[in-house]
């Protein structure tokens, strides 16, 4: 590896050399991977976070703002007092992924809370899930339809006037003034946006969140003004909004009553509610205006920082990074300009997943966790010659394997880090063997209310509760060992990542000595708790408008309306969640093949847990089936158990624009079937998207007849937030001849 | 008065993690199946019947943690050629492994598919973790099912128990198949099942318990 770096380094491009990291609850301190590929020069990518929820961070800080988007990403909500709660896709019960990271309160225990207080959930999935089955009421909605299905929530809401009109006014830009015409928001000459003031009668500057006197819907209302000697129609956000809307009546769906129904209890619980899109996010290209449209429907609806609805946790511990700064060691960003990277670190700007984001205009949010495909690209281009990866396993779990595999085969050195065997493993060129978190130290920060409306702050370390087991040690160690080959060793001599490391945190975060890594591990976790208040403003909306947006001007100005941007008038960045079709199956023996993110074996670790492969085998062998509609399957001649041929047919460059890499296109592999009565009929299922063919004797290996989703997804990418369409596959089944 | 341990589960509360099923195993260290050659049986102590019904939209997917009930007479103790299953003061039914000869009559002549024959070649069940009991802790299911979660364990003739005046209170039923009269495991019932009363008639829900059966060792010796 030092080799290797110093010969980059030599050539003028030390980033030819990448470290991908897939989890930052795994895996030994992503902190000190940032630094040292600052002081090192190389490439550094969360490569696995956009697949997780990378789209879904940048529509939160598009429509909330940044202060703001952790609360709705995380689904933190006072589950407690919730009254009715729809949720799309997302296996919450389960998988404790909402309300917050790692170690937190149990999803269920607040879920279950909520139930015996009489709240009622109701599951948006094409396929019975175990929360599916779980919930109050199932709606299983067509692959790609989401967006219309909140779009048409939003329709009731607005025609039977449930929508909160004094928070619409006081928190949202739901009053601001856009041209009808063009739909560009209006400014006036000191550049602010317009609003139209009912009590003086004249337009005026929007003022800032908070306050609303004078301000008005503008329902069914047309305004005109006149800028620059021109005379322009207006409508408010709200209004164009609502006629958009309009189109969307329930009577689209199949199951029109219940739309209106979940509409109607919505409307009659706010603020009582939440209405998610989920945790994980880029199912289809659709899906950032997806998300905007539920976001929209949570505006109207008005359910932030009120009983049972979503909550902005006030207080926080002021955790950042624990980088050593000059005289330390020496400067290290001299000459170097650094941008932010995910989880309050900071990363070259020349990083291949920031760079476009900090573009004039930019190509994409810098909320994004990665851009995958740009880092293949530059495989093929030989831009990238050489990659550490730790705890993710990119050879299986990135979109087109194909195309991902061909360019791995381009590079020059590959080394694979974990602490078991997995499919990446058997590509490296030198497998480390981690130490894991059991085996080494790691400071973790989460917040929460609990069903008591306080707020908390917990501050914990996991500990080694053994020492590293035979050669293994934690992948710092070994990157020092490189660090010092490689000249950089007056940035790492001091280095001490098991307690020195973790005060610096608590240090900056103005704790420190009173909490220390040492008697977190010795005394425990570290709380504090603080009442619930209601205060939406405790931190400034920091959208373009200061407000939250219907209506998104940051879209408006930075890419729908910019003649230098890449998406200049592409509907995937309107400033209104105007409807995105996706491609659709073409023949009665396609579907959509669609698949859960099944925690359980999202990472390596947990395919090696025994206990949770034998379930998995032994309840029907969900690695294997894929499953379909009882009713297709029939119609098709395809009976339960048989085993038949998948083949990928779409979607093809020519059918959307997104799909960036077809090659996936023909692929074919063998599938036993499994009918159900809980699937949607246009769309195909499978358990878990990777699928396994991990050569190890483990009883991983039971699973090696399964599909493996990535193999038949094309590359896509979603302009702006570059949602990398994760259930965007279109397959054709036959059966097998002879 | 002498204790009388019951379970109850919560039909409505239970997430379908599948934690309780991993608890169990790693309590009693009965190590994850192979499946292999030797034996290609399942065997655990607890298990989930799943079931679906209704048609497209209209589905339910039925969802069941099932041990050992611990019966009141229970069945497997009449047919076990070898005395081998007790049932002890609290009522929890036992197999001594000293005395089982693996014949697997037991686990055929249980209606609830309760008992497995394990790679020692002998039957083994749920035995609401006896040696925990002793000592003062809940069984490892029901610690382990996750706060606010479905299980509940306690003394029936404890009236301060939570198990007793859920009992009481006609809200914790037990599921009583082929002739039963009485168990020591009680469900509250949820919608997702069709009809909890009429469960031990229902010819989804019992071809869904039966399953296993399937992967049960053929009996052997005198029955």
């Amino acid at each position: 590896m030092a080799t290797k770096l110093k010969q980059y380094k030599k050539e003028g491009h030390p980033e030819a050399f990448e470290i991908w990291w897939g989890c930052p609850f795994q895996q030994d301190s992503m902190d000190f991977l940032y630094y040292w590929s600052v002081i090192a020069g190389s490439g550094i990518s969360y490569l696995h976070g956009q697949v997780c929820n990378g789209d879904n961070m940048v529509e939160k800080n598009v429509t909330f703002g940044k202060n703001h988007s952790q609360t709705m990403l995380s689904i933190l909500a006072d589950w407690p007092r919730t009254k009715y709660t729809v949720i799309a896709g997302q296996n919450f019960p389960g998988t404790g992924q909402i309300h917050g990271g790692p170690c937190n309160i149990p999803t269920n225990s607040l879920v279950n809370d909520a139930r015996e207080n009489g709240c009622k959930f109701v599951i948006i999935d094409p396929k019975l899930t175990d929360t599916g089955a779980w919930c109050d009421e199932w709606i299983p909605i067509e692959p790609g339809k989401d967006q219309i299905f909140a779009l048409s929530v939003a329709n009731v809401l607005i025609s039977e006037k449930l929508y909160d009109e004094e928070f619409l006014l006081r928190y949202t830009n739901a009053a601001q003034l856009i041209c009808t015409d063009t739909r560009e928001c209006l400014l006036n000459d000191k550049g602010n946006y317009l609003v139209w003031n009912n009590l003086k009668q004249e337009i005026q500057s929007l003022p800032k969140a908070g306050k609303m006197d004078g301000l008005s819907l503008g329902y069914n209302k047309t305004y005109y003004t006149y800028l620059k000697d021109k005379k322009i129609e207006c409508k408010t956000a709200f209004q164009i909004f609502a006629e958009m809307v309009k189109e969307y009546s329930p009577s689209k769906f199949s199951f029109k009553d219940q739309v209106i129904k979940i509409a109607i209890n919505l409307g009659k619980n706010k603020p009582s509610v939440v209405f998610s899109s989920g945790f994980t996010s880029g199912r289809y290209p659709n899906w950032f205006q997806t998300m905007r449209a539920f976001s929209i429907v949570n505006l109207l609806l008005g359910n932030f920082d009120k009983p049972g609805g979503y909550y902005f946790i006030k207080n926080e511990f002021n955790v950042s990074n624990g980088w050593p700064v000059p005289p330390e060691v020496p400067d290290y960003s001299k000459d170097k300009k650094l941008v932010p990277a995910p989880y309050n670190n900071m990363t070259l700007e020349y990083n291949i997943d920031q760079k476009p984001c900090y573009l004039k205009p930019r190509k994409y949010h810098p909320a994004v966790a990665s851009l995958p495909w740009l880092h293949f690209q530059a495989m093929e281009e030989g831009k990238v010659k050489a990659i550490l990866s730790t705890t993710e396993n990119s050879v299986l779990t990135q979109q087109n394997t194909k195309w991902v595999r061909e360019c791995l085969n381009k590079l020059d050195l590959i080394i694979v880090g974990d602490q078991f065997l997995k499919e990446f493993s058997d590509w490296a060129d030198y497998i480390i063997p981690e130490a894991s978190f059991l085996e080494r130290n790691h400071l973790y920060y989460n917040k929460y209310i609990s069903s008591d409306s306080m707020e908390n702050l917990l501050l914990y370390m996991r500990s080694a509760a053994i020492p590293p087991e035979g050669n293994s040690k934690p992948l710092s160690w070994f990157l020092i060992q490189v660090a010092k080959k490689i000249g950089l060793e007056d940035y790492v001599e001091n280095i001490d990542l098991q307690y020195k490391w973790w005060d610096k945190i608590l240090e900056k975060a103005k704790l420190f000595p009173k909490v220390s890594a040492k008697k977190l591990i010795e005394e425990g976790p570290y709380f504090e708790r603080y009442p619930v208040s209601h205060n939406l403003l405790f931190k400034p909306i920091e959208t373009r408008s200061g407000r939250f947006e219907i209506y998104s001007n940051e879209l408006a100005e930075e890419c729908y309306f910019n003649p230098k941007s890449e998406w200049h008038q592409n509907n995937h960045v309107n400033p209104f969640p105007v409807e995105i079709e996706i491609a659709q199956p073409e023949n009665e023996n396609e579907f959509f093949l669609i698949c859960g993110k099944a925690s359980w074996h999202q990472k390596s670790a947990t395919q090696h847990s025994n206990y949770l492969m034998e379930y998995a085998l032994e309840a029907g062998c969900p690695y294997m089936p894929v499953y379909i509609n009882s009713t297709r399957a029939k119609e098709l001649g395809f009976s339960d158990g048989e085993e038949v041929i998948l083949e990928c047919v779409g979607p093809r460059k020519d059918q959307d624009q997104c799909v960036i890499n077809d090659d996936s296109i023909g692929y074919k592999d063998k599938a036993i079937i499994k009918t159900t009565e809980g699937l949607h009929p246009k769309a195909l299922w499978i358990y878990w998207a990777s699928g396994h063919e991990e050569k190890s004797n483990t009883m991983a290996s039971k699973t090696k007849k399964g599909v493996k989703m990535n193999w038949f997804l094309p590359t896509s990418a979603t302009p702006y937030s570059a949602g990398v369409g994760k259930n965007y596959s279109i397959v054709k089944i036959n059966k097998i001849k002879g | 008065m002498k204790k009388e341990y019951v379970m109850i589960i919560d039909l409505n509360k239970c997430v379908r993690c599948r934690t309780g099923y991993i608890a169990c195993k790693v309590e009693h260290n009965i190590v994850a199946h192979p499946r292999n050659s030797k034996h290609p049986y399942e065997y655990y102590p607890l298990r989930y019947v799943e079931w679906e019904h209704g048609k497209f939209p209209n589905v339910e997917r039925a969802f069941i943690p099932i041990h050992c009930m611990h019966c009141e007479d229970p069945i497997c103790i009449k047919h076990c050629p070898t005395d081998a299953i007790y049932q002890d003061e609290y009522g929890i039914v036992h197999v001594d492994k000293n005395r089982c000869n693996g014949c697997s009559a037991c686990a055929y002549a249980c209606p609830y598919g309760a008992i497995y024959i394990g790679p020692d070649g002998k039957a083994g069940l749920c035995d609401f973790c006896i040696d925990r009991l002793k000592k003062g802790e809940e069984p490892a299911c029901v610690e382990n099912c996750p706060p606010g979660g479905a299980r509940t364990f306690g003394d029936l003739n404890d009236p301060e128990s939570k198990v007793s005046k859920l009992v009481a209170s006609g809200k914790a039923k037990p599921l009583l198949l082929q002739g039963v009269k009485k168990t020591r495991v009680y469900y509250i019932p949820s919608k997702h099942e069709p009809n909890f009363a009429t469960l031990p008639n229902d010819p989804l829900f019992l071809e869904a318990l039966k399953e296993r059966n399937k992967d049960l060792p053929p009996i052997k010796g005198i029955i």
